[in-house]
């Protein structure tokens, strides 16, 4: 009856509404496991020293990686947009532009993606395979609440450490953005400076910087969700951290979607 | 009534559909070991993670060392799962952590108070017990089958639990390996005067270690006695395990 048993599971999967269920079901997932962060989290004992840890292996080890693209990322902004500026006659706005854009948009957006694979994925392959091999179970009857011990630090360690990874990928963008300037003309960097601040207001920075917060709520949230539920065997640990990075990246797009009806919605634009 | 250290009456737990525990009953005598025989996916790892409560059961009872393990709340059974000890099938060591590390987890945990000599002479005399002192400072990822199992086995002990839960102590290992670690868990058995819950399906430790044996079939207590008992009987369920043991 095996033949049997594989058509039935095809058909269901490709049907619509199991999509549907599927997704959710997910959401349904989620918004539990989020519910129960706060409810574990809130409860005395706390674990700091986990909690720095993990602080510096999602906020220090990222930083190579986040510094990197966000240097080529400002500078790749500056070239490109100099030809259609100058059309315009207004390369003078370069500066001004890419600081904008940076600080508004690519510097939160892309900081969360590039740790929504690199912290999302590594949170689901490691709680993963900490699952399957029952050490979470030794950690419970070894008198920790693992869900305290390793959800509620990734998950606060990511939330706070994201919008300081926005902050030095945004600095980096411009700095490179400065040299990418002077490729061209000649630009004093306190010129630069003096434009990039001028352009910039608290209106620019304030929601970029809020929203980045729950970008590393999500990565967290997710990484960790996908790891708790991992499916037995090596191939379940590596969906985990698959799906971990899949689902986080899409959760960065809608918050990022969210956030902008928000700010518009106060007037901060 | 014997004294118990664990008493199990009418043991249900199911998945779905998937009725697992189905009326299981089980006494533990103090001092003794209990091996409990069941084919792969039986529910024997079920069984004794309900009896730490890392699985909540349906329904029945489940009293260990006198005090009903259902009815207690976190503290409670904090301090409960300090009095038993669990040898998870794989060893479950912490990856992230050297085996130092993983040895000091569980004191650090329960025993707040406890000083730095205190924890190093434990982790110690518990490396000596299995003998891998050499191996403290190495990561789990860089041990053999056999020595993760025999760490397992010193941090399931180093808080001297009354009663020691193993989940197939020789599976994955060979016959060898398997004999060693028997004997060692015999040894440390007899040196810390625990009781024992011993979940297999290997006849060697059947033979080696049981008190009684216990098979677990269609989710109950099928069938219990000796060793040499249960190799006299006639149903179709034990001999199977029985197949090829002289
Ligand atoms: N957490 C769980 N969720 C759903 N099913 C489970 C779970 N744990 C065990 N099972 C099912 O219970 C049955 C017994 O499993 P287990 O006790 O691990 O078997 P074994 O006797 O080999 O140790 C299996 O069919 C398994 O699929
Ligand atoms: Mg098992």
């Amino acid at each position: 009856m095996f033949w049997r048993a594989n058509v039935f599971t095809f058909g269901s999967n490709m049907s619509k509404n199991s999509a549907w269920k599927e997704i959710f079901d997910e959401v349904g997932g989620i918004s539990y496991f989020t519910a129960r962060f706060f409810r574990e989290g809130l409860r005395p004992r706390y674990e700091w020293q986990e909690l720095l840890r993990q602080c510096y292996i999602i906020g220090y080890k990222s930083l190579p990686l986040v510094g990197i693209t966000a240097a080529i990322m400002g500078m790749v902004l500056t070239v490109q947009s100099r030809p259609t500026l100058e059309e315009f006659g207004a390369e003078s706005w370069l500066p001004s532009m890419v600081a904008i854009s940076v600080v508004r948009e690519i510097g939160p957006v892309i900081t969360a993606l590039i740790c929504a694979g690199k912290i999302g994925s590594s949170i689901g392959a490691e709680l993963g395979s900490m699952k399957v091999t029952e050490q979470i179970d030794a950690m419970e009857v070894s008198g920790t609440n693992p869900f305290k011990y390793l959800v509620v630090t990734r998950v606060l360690a990511a939330t706070l450490m994201l919008p300081v990874l926005v902050v030095l990928a945004d600095g980096l963008a411009l700095y490179s953005s400065y040299i990418g300037v002077n490729l061209k003309d000649v630009v004093s960097f306190k010129l630069y400076t003096n434009q990039v601040f001028d352009s910039l207001e608290y209106s620019d920075f304030l929601p970029a910087f809020v929203k980045s917060y729950f970008f590393g709520f999500a990565i967290g949230i997710v990484g960790c969700y996908k790891g708790f539920n991992s499916k037995k065997g090596t191939e379940g640990v590596g969906h985990s951290a698959n799906s971990a990075v899949v689902v986080a990246s899409l959760a960065i797009f809608i918050i990022d979607l969210i956030a902008v009806q928000f700010t518009d919605l106060l007037g901060l634009n | 009534m014997a004294d118990n250290v664990i008493e199990i009456k009418g043991l249900k737990k199911s998945f779905g559909e998937n009725h697992v525990l189905d009326g299981f009953d089980l006494n533990v005598p103090r001092g003794n070991n209990v091996v409990v025989l069941g084919k792969s996916g039986s529910g024997k790892s079920v069984l004794i993670k309900c009896i730490v409560r890392l699985l909540e059961p349906d329904e029945g009872s489940i009293t260990v060392l006198g005090e009903n393990v259902l009815e207690m709340d976190h503290d409670e059974l904090d301090r409960m799962r300090v009095r038993i000890g669990f040898l998870f099938q794989n060893s479950a060591l912490y990856d992230s952590m050297t085996v130092r590390e993983n040895l000091e987890f569980p004191m650090r945990r329960h025993w707040f108070d406890i000083t730095k000599e205190d924890a190093d002479q434990r982790v110690n005399e518990a490396l000596e017990n299995v003998g891998l002192l050499y191996a403290a400072d190495m990561m789990p990822a860089d041990l053999s089958g056999g020595m993760r199992k025999r760490i397992g086995l010193a941090r399931t002990l180093i808080l001297r639990p009354e009663i020691v839960l193993y989940d197939e102590p020789t599976t994955g290992l060979d016959p060898i390996t398997g004999r060693e670690i028997v004997e060692l868990i015999m040894d440390l058995q007899q040196k810390y005067n625990t009781s024992s819950v011993i979940i297999s399906h290997d006849m060697q430790v059947a033979r080696m270690t049981a008190n009684s044996v216990v098979v677990l079939a269609d989710g109950k207590n099928h069938a219990q006695g000796t060793f040499d008992q249960l190799k006299a009987s006639t149903d179709t369920q034990v001999k199977q395990f029985y197949e090829g043991v002289t």
